[in-house]
């Protein structure tokens, strides 16, 4: 395989590979075909079925319901779908990895949103001069939420710490750039 | 980073999803709907026929069965091989050999091999004992003319990410620099392996 420009490998970066997936499909296709194969030898060989020649398999299956619980079919059947649905969602949807990237001249920079929670958790430690433990990050995609307990009697508006974040996610240049929400909680913290 | 074969994955993820859930969907119409179920066995019963026509159709003289059963074994042991490569090929791509170049100098000429190990330890070098960064791992990835070099860094809690960022890649470059070769590089900002299975990140 040859080069790949910068955005591929970005995109690589930040998406998931789909690789447990696959390897799930790949082993239960194996597991299905090596069975058939099997049943089939047998009989070429004539010896005694495993579980059922292919002639008893297709006669089960070509008068289905027969003789077989409706209930049983039914949850059979329910599992199935939604086992479907889950592989054919992991094959369509983009699977962004908790991750983000940053601009950087020399390489593909990419960081762990809890990395950058990190960062943006002491950021607004600072800005909002409020303790430890006072300052709850969540990223989640393209949106951060921050929770903060002001310490009782001391004030805060959210456009300070808006703005601060907002810094914080230039100077690292973050691509692309999160929506910020503030939540500053109505109960302060006694005596900080 | 590596060469697994993404939009193929995806692929047969869309595909062998979408064949899972047409057995599920007809399983349940079959055990709810019993007109769908008379309708099921009408069809499939003349599927049985005809498939049973075609099998003595061409099953030569003087032999059991068809020889169409080799046909369908074969196909099923490509199926099965073709599996097999589809795993085999899941996280392809890393190499460990950084350098590999035969030089024909005049008194002693001969072959270079870097590997990976001797990258990540000059890195450390030109990276000194930093306190912000917890750990640092480097794997290679296949790319010509050079491999890609992709940096695991795990910072302590709290530290500017672009700074260290770029401190890394930058090191990363004088790492190249030395070595006489560029490529690829992907540093990336780990947090530690307890968050690793988390969705949104939370921190305090």
């Amino acid at each position: 395989m040859s080069d790949l420009d910068d955005e591929t490998v970005k995109t690589r970066e930040l998406t998931s590979g789909r690789s447990p997936a696959a390897i799930v499909l790949a082993v239960l296709v194996i597991v299905l075909c090596g069975y058939a194969l099997f049943e089939a030898s047998l009989k070429a060989l004539g010896q005694e079925p495993l579980i059922a020649t292919p002639e008893t398999w297709w006669r089960w299956i070509s008068t289905l319901p027969g003789e077989s619980n409706l209930y049983a079919l039914a949850a059979a059947g329910a599992v199935l779908t939604m086992l479907g649905l889950t592989f054919f969602i992991h094959g369509v949807r983009t699977g962004r990895l908790a991750k983000h990237s940053m601009q950087c001249e020399e390489a593909v920079l990419i960081l762990d949103d809890q990395v950058l929670a990190a960062a943006l958790a002491r950021r607004t430690q600072v800005d909002a001069a409020v303790g430890q433990g006072q300052v709850l990050v969540i990223i989640n995609r393209d949106r951060i939420e921050v929770q903060i307990r002001p310490t009782s009697g001391t004030p805060l508006s959210d456009d300070t710490v808006i703005a601060a974040l907002e810094n914080e996610l230039e100077i690292n240049s973050v691509v692309p750039l999160p929506k910020i929400k503030v939540k500053i909680s109505a109960n302060g913290v006694i005596g900080q | 980073m590596n060469l697994t074969p993404r939009p193929l994955n995806r692929l047969l993820c869309a595909i062998f999803g979408v064949l899972i859930m047409v057995i599920g969907i007809h399983l349940l119409l079959i055990s709810t709907i019993s007109g769908y179920a008379r309708w099921w066995r009408a069809f499939a019963g003349e599927v049985g026929q005809t498939s049973l026509q075609i099998l003595r159709n061409t099953t030569l003289a003087g032999q059991k069965d068809s020889w169409l059963w080799i046909l369908i074994a074969m196909g099923l042991i490509i199926i099965i091989l073709l599996m097999i490569w589809w795993i085999a090929v899941q996280g392809r791509g890393r190499v460990n050999e950084y350098v590999n170049s035969y030089f024909q100098d005049d008194p002693v000429p001969g072959r270079i091999e870097i590997t990976d190990a001797a990258v990540e330890q000059i890195l450390r070098t030109i990276l000194g004992k930093r306190t912000d960064i917890v750990s640092l791992s480097l794997t290679l990835w296949e790319n010509t003319p050079t491999p890609g070099i992709r940096v695991k860094v795990q910072p302590r809690s709290g530290v500017a990410p672009a700074e260290l960022g770029a401190q890394v890649a930058l090191a990363v470059r004088e790492t190249q620099e030395l070595m006489g070769v560029s490529g690829p590089i992907v540093v990336h900002l780990a947090a530690g392996a307890r968050a690793r299975f988390a969705r949104s990140e939370r921190v305090q």
